[in-house]
C-alpha cells in the first residue's frame, strides 16, 4: 500500500510546522508539501496532486471554505480534512454543503488526528475521538464537554450558573450551547433540551434522574 | 383695444394737420384780400364789415368808417373787390376823424418763417402723439396730446392767413381759444399739484364753458356784427393770458410751498416752470399783454410762440413717472428742452439786439456783427448747455426711482436667497439697475474672498476693494458691510452712467441696504459653515466607524493568527503527551474558546469569510446560546439562492445593525421570540429584526447603548453612505421592529 500523500494547509508557521513535525512519525504519511495561503493551497495542489488536504478554514487570502470549493470543483478525488481552531459551525456548515464531512477541531491530539485522517482516507466520516456520544442521529457528535453543559442545561442551570460548576468561564459556556444547539438544529435552548432529552438521553430536567 | 384707438386718434389727427398744413401753405400763394364788406351809402363807400383780427382790422378800420381813398383813389368808384385788394386807404372814422392807414403789405412770409413755424407745429404733434402711444394713462395723454393739438393748429393756420380770408383767421383764432383752455384745464389736472385738485371742478366745467362762450361770441363777430370784435378782442387776449398764468401758478404753487416750509422743491415742477416760464411768458408778456393795454407787439407774437415750444418738452420731459416714460426718451427730451432752450434764448437776444440796430444804436452794430455773435455764442453755449442739462438731469433723474418701492422690493426678494452667491449678484443687479450706475461690486473679505461684479468693473478696483482702497481705485461710493460687529464685505458702485453725478439719495439708498445685506450675507455664511461642519462630521464619524471596524479586525486577527494558534499548538502538545496528559490541557482549550470568543466578539471573521447570511447565522446562534430566546433566521433571496456576497462594507454595516437590534431585543425586550430576516432582491437588501417583546427595545435603542456604543443614531449612521434608510417601528401584535433597507443600485 502506498503512502498517503499529505498537503498541509494552515497559515500559522509554528502550527504548519508542528502539525508537519507530529505526523511525520507516522510512516504511512508522506507530507508532501506546505502551503499558507488558500493561494499556495491550490498552486501546491496542482502541482503535487496529493492524496489528502489538510485544510486551516481560516486562511489569510481567501477562507477554507472557497478553498475547498476550488479543490473539489478540480480535484474531485482529492480528500479534504478541515481544521478548525473552534471558529465555529459556520464554517463546518459551509463546508459539509460542499460535501466535506471530515470537520476536527485543531486542538485535537495527534494520535486523534491520525485516526480521524485514517477514517478519512478511507472515506468514512471521522468519529473525531470523542466517541460517548453514540448517537447516529447526529452528524456531528456532541463532545463530553457539550454533553456535561447540555445536561445542566436541562436542569435549568443558565449559563453562569453553568460556567461555575463545570469551572470554565461564561465564554466558553457560551461557546458550548451554541455548538450543541447548531448539532441538535435546535433554534433555542428549550428545543435543545427537548431534543437531547428524546434523541441523546439527557435528562429533561432537575429532580429524580432517569435510569440511563 | 384702448392701445388701438390711441393710434386711431394719433394718425387721424396727425394727418389732419398735415391737411391743414397743406392748405394753409396753398393759401398763401392767393391773392390777398382785406376782409371788408362795403356799401355805397350816399357816394360813399362806408365799410359794412371788417374781418376781425384781419388785415383791415389791424389797421384800425371799423364798421361804420367811410373809405375816402383806396390806394390814393377816390373809393366810390372801386368795386367791393377792388378794394379788398387794396393796400392802402384814407378812412373816416365814425368820431369823423380822418385817418390814413399804413400801407398794408403782405406780412413778411418767408420760407423760412413756414419752415419754422411747420416744424414747431409738427414737434409739439409729434410729443403728444408719442405720449399718447407709449403711456398707459391714456385720459391724460389724450388732454395733452389735445393741448399739443390746438397750439399746432395755432401754429399752422397763420401761415395760411396772409391771404386774409376767413377760414385761416377762424382756425386760427379758435385754435388759440382752444389753446387757452387746455392750458389752463391741463395744468388744473395735470398731477404736479395736489392743491389744485379742489378747483378740478372749476377746471373742468367753468373753463370749457368761458372759452366755448368766447368762441360763439367770435363767431358771431366773424358771421354777423364785427363791432361786436371791439371789445371783445381784449377780453380773449386777456383770458390768454389768464390762462397762462394759472398754468404757472399751479405749477410753481409747489414750489413756493415748499419754499415757504424751507424743505426741497419737487424736482418735477422745478422743471416744469422752467419751462412754462420759458415758454409762455415771452408771448404772453412781449406779445399779448403789451398788445391788449395798447401798447403793441413790443416783439412780434410770430416770434415769441417759438419759445412755446420749451413747455411740451418740460412737460414730457417730467412726465416719466406719470406716463411711464423711459428713462432714455427722458434723456433725449432734456436734451431738447435744453437746447431748444438755449436757442431760442439766443434767438431772442439777437432779435432784441436787431430791434436795437434799426434803433440806431452803435453799440448794438458793434454785438450784431458776425465775429462778435459766434465767439459769444461758442464760449458760453457748451457750458451752459452742460451746466444746464447736469441740473436738469440730477434734478429730474433723482425721480426715477421711488425710494421706500426700491427698498420694499429689494427686502423681500432678499430673503428668499439661500448663497452669499445670489444674494450677491441680485443686490448688484437691483441697485445697478435702480440707480442707473455702471457698475456695482461687492467684495467679500476674507476667509471668503470673493468679488461679485454688475457692469463692467475698471481694472485694479476688484483688488482695491479686497485691501479696502475702493475709494482711491475710481469707486464713486464704498459702504462697509458690517454685521454683529464683523464686517463681511464692501460694496461699491461706480459713477451713474450718462456722466451724471452719483445723488446723496443713491448714496443714501447704498447705505440703507447695507446693513440688509451685511445680515443676509452673514446668516448664509454662517448656514454654509454650519453645513460644512455638518458634512465634516458626518465624513469625520464614518471615518471613525471605519477606524473602529479596521482596528478590530487587527486586533481580531491579531489574537486569533497568532494568541490562538500558539494555544492551540500548546494545548495539542499537552494533550500529546502519550497516555498522560498534562494537567493544563483544558485549561489550554478554555484558553483558546475565550480568544476564540473575543475574536469573533471583535471582528465577525466568519462574515468577511462567508458572507453575510452566514455572519447573521453565527449571531443569532450567539444568542440562542446565551439566552432563552427562541431566535430565527431567514433569507429570502429569490435571484441567487446562494445569497452572494454583497459589498463588504455593506455587509458589516448590516451585521453590525442585527448585532445592535440583537442586543436590544436581548437587554430590554423582554422578548421570547425574535425574526432576523434578510431579503434581497434585484436592487435592494433590506433587514429586519423583528420581537415579539414589549416594544421597549424601540425605547432603548434611542440613546447610545450596546455594541456601536450610539444605538439608532449609529445604525443610521453606518447606512449613511448608501443612503440607506433605518427604522424603528412598534409592531402591531407588540413588540419592535427594526427593518434596514439600502439600494444596491447605489453601490458604484
Amino acid at each position: 500500500m502506498s503512502r498517503l500523500r499529505l498537503l498541509i494547509v494552515d497559515d500559522h508557521q509554528l502550527l504548519l510546522e508542528g502539525t508537519k513535525a507530529a505526523l511525520q512519525q507516522y510512516p504511512e504519511l508522506e507530507v508532501a508539501g506546505l502551503a499558507s495561503t488558500g493561494r499556495e493551497a491550490l498552486d501546491a495542489a496542482a502541482a503535487l496532486q496529493p492524496d489528502m488536504v489538510l485544510l486551516d478554514v481560516r486562511l489569510p487570502d481567501m477562507s477554507g471554505v472557497e478553498v475547498a470549493r476550488e479543490l473539489r470543483a478540480r480535484w474531485p478525488a482529492i480528500r479534504i480534512v478541515a481544521l478548525s481552531g473552534f471558529d465555529d459551525s459556520m464554517y463546518v456548515k459551509g463546508l459539509r454543503s460542499l460535501g466535506v464531512l471530515a470537520c476536527l477541531p485543531k486542538t485535537l491530539n495527534t494520535a486523534e488526528l491520525m485516526q480521524a485522517i485514517r477514517e478519512a482516507a478511507a472515506g468514512q466520516v471521522p468519529a473525531a475521538s470523542r466517541t460517548e456520544c453514540a448517537s447516529t442521529a447526529l452528524l456531528d457528535p456532541l463532545t463530553a464537554r457539550e454533553l456535561e453543559v447540555l445536561e445542566l442545561m436541562g436542569q435549568g442551570s443558565r449559563n453562569g450558573d453553568i460556567a461555575t460548576s463545570l469551572g470554565v468561564s461564561i465564554k466558553a459556556v457560551e461557546f458550548h450551547v451554541t455548538h450543541i444547539l447548531a448539532k441538535l438544529d435546535a433554534r433555542s435552548r428549550s428545543e435543545a433540551i427537548v431534543k437531547a432529552a428524546r434523541m441523546l438521553d439527557v435528562p429533561l430536567a432537575a429532580g429524580p434522574r432517569q435510569p440511563t | 383695444m384702448a392701445r388701438a384707438g390711441a393710434w386711431a386718434i394719433v394718425l387721424a389727427s396727425l394727418a389732419l394737420l398735415a391737411t391743414l398744413a397743406e392748405f394753409s401753405l396753398r393759401e398763401s400763394s392767393l391773392p390777398p384780400v382785406r376782409g371788408l364788406k362795403t356799401e355805397l351809402i350816399n357816394g360813399v363807400a362806408v365799410v359794412t364789415y371788417v374781418l376781425p383780427a384781419g388785415d383791415a382790422w389791424d389797421s384800425g378800420m371799423r364798421p361804420g368808417d367811410q373809405i375816402l381813398e383806396a390806394d390814393g383813389g377816390p373809393a366810390a368808384m372801386l368795386s367791393e373787390a377792388a378794394l379788398n385788394s387794396a393796400t392802402s386807404f384814407t378812412v373816416t372814422t365814425q368820431s369823423g376823424i380822418t385817418v390814413h392807414t399804413p400801407a398794408l403789405e403782405n406780412l413778411p412770409d418767408t420760407p423760412a418763417k413756414d419752415a419754422a413755424f411747420l416744424i414747431i407745429a409738427g414737434i409739439f404733434a409729434i410729443l403728444g402723439a408719442t405720449v399718447v402711444v407709449v403711456t398707459d394713462a391714456l385720459p391724460l395723454a389724450l388732454l395733452f396730446f389735445t393741448w399739443t393739438m390746438c397750439v399746432a393748429v395755432s401754429l399752422v393756420t397763420p401761415l395760411g392767413e396772409v391771404s386774409g380770408r376767413t377760414w385761416p383767421h377762424v382756425l386760427e383764432e379758435v385754435g388759440f381759444i382752444a389753446f387757452g383752455a387746455s392750458t389752463a384745464v391741463l395744468f388744473f389736472l395735470f398731477p404736479v399739484n395736489r392743491s389744485v385738485g379742489r378747483f378740478r371742478p372749476f377746471a373742468l366745467w367753468v373753463v370749457p364753458a368761458w372759452h366755448a362762450s368766447l368762441v360763439f361770441v367770435y363767431a358771431y363777430a366773424v358771421a354777423a356784427d364785427s363791432q361786436v370784435y371791439a371789445p371783445f378782442q381784449p377780453i380773449l387776449l386777456l383770458t390768454l393770458a389768464a390762462d397762462i398764468c394759472a398754468a404757472i401758478i399751479s405749477v410753481s404753487a409747489p414750489l413756493v410751498a415748499a419754499v415757504i416750509r424751507r424743505c426741497k422743491p419737487p424736482a418735477a415742477n422745478t422743471v416744469l416752470l422752467i419751462g412754462v416760464g420759458a415758454g409762455l411768458l415771452p408771448f404772453a408778456l412781449l406779445s399779448l399783454v403789451p398788445h391788449s393795454l395798447g401798447f403793441g407787439f413790443l416783439v412780434p407774437p410770430d416770434t415769441t410762440i417759438l419759445t412755446l415750444i420749451l413747455l411740451p418738452m418740460s412737460l414730457a420731459a417730467t412726465m416719466g413717472r406719470l406716463f411711464a416714460i423711459r428713462s432714455w426718451l427722458r434723456r433725449g427730451l432734456i436734451r431738447l428742452f435744453v437746447w431748444t432752450l438755449l436757442l431760442s434764448g439766443y434767438g431772442l437776444a439777437l432779435a432784441i439786439v436787431q430791434g436795437r440796430v434799426a434803433a440806431g444804436s452803435t453799440a448794438a452794430q458793434v454785438l450784431v456783427s458776425p465775429f462778435v455773435i459766434v465767439v459769444a455764442i461758442g464760449a458760453t453755449l457748451p457750458l451752459l448747455e452742460r451746466t444746464l442739462r447736469t441740473k436738469l438731469e440730477t434734478a429730474l433723474l433723482q425721480d426715477v426711482y421711488n425710494f421706500p418701492t426700491a427698498l420694499q422690493r429689494f427686502t423681500s426678494r432678499i430673503v428668499d436667497l439661500r448663497t452669499a452667491e445670489d444674494i450677491a449678484n441680485y443686490a448688484l443687479a437691483s441697485l445697478g439697475e435702480t440707480l442707473d450706475l455702471s457698475w456695482t461690486a461687492l467684495a467679500l473679505l476674507p476667509p471668503d474672498e470673493r468679488i461679485f461684479q454688475w457692469g463692467t468693473l475698471p481694472p485694479g478696483v476688484g483688488a482695491a476693494l479686497l485691501s479696502g482702497d475702493g475709494v482711491h481705485a475710481g469707486a464713486a461710493e464704498v459702504t462697509e458691510l458690517s454685521a454683529e460687529g464683523n464686517t463681511v464685505g464692501v460694496l461699491a458702485a461706480g459713477q451713474k452712467r450718462h456722466d451724471l453725478e452719483l445723488q446723496p439719495e443713491d448714496r443714501l439708498m447704498m447705505r440703507t441696504i447695507a446693513p440688509l445685506l451685511a445680515i443676509a450675507l452673514q446668516l448664509v455664511r454662517q448656514l454654509e459653515i454650519v453645513a460644512a461642519r455638518e458634512s465634516q462630521l458626518e465624513s469625520l464619524s464614518q471615518q471613525v466607524l471605519d477606524v473602529q471596524e479596521d482596528v478590530r479586525r487587527r486586533i481580531a486577527l491579531e489574537i486569533h493568527d497568532d494568541a490562538m494558534q500558539r494555544a492551540i499548538l500548546l494545548a495539542r502538545e499537552f494533550q500529546d503527551r502519550e497516555r498522560q496528559p498534562l494537567d493544563g490541557a483544558e485549561s489550554l482549550i478554555e484558553l483558546v474558546i475565550a480568544l476564540r470568543s473575543v475574536c469573533t466578539g471583535l471582528y465577525p471573521t466568519v462574515l468577511d469569510d462567508l458572507g453575510l447570511p452566514a455572519g447573521l447565522e453565527q449571531l443569532v446562534n450567539e444568542l440562542r446560546a446565551k439566552t432563552e430566546l427562541a431566535a430565527e433566521l431567514l433569507v429570502d433571496a429569490p435571484d441567487d439562492p446562494d445569497f452572494g456576497r454583497l459589498d463588504r462594507e455593506m455587509e458589516l454595516a448590516l451585521y453590525r445593525i442585527a448585532q445592535e437590534s440583537l442586543n436590544n431585543v436581548r437587554k430590554h425586550a423582554f422578548a421570547s421570540h425574535v425574526q432576523v430576516t434578510l431579503r434581497r432582491r434585484e436592487d435592494t437588501v433590506e433587514l429586519v429584526v423583528a420581537d415579539d417583546g414589549s416594544g421597549e427595545a424601540s425605547e432603548a435603542a434611542l440613546p447610545g447603548d450596546g455594541l456601536s456604543g450610539l444605538g439608532i443614531t449609529g445604525m443610521r449612521h453606518r447606512l449613511v453612505r448608501w443612503g440607506g434608510s433605518l427604522s424603528i417601528a412598534d409592531r402591531a401584535g407588540g413588540g419592535t421592529e427594526v427593518r434596514a433597507q439600502v439600494a444596491l443600485a447605489s453601490v458604484a
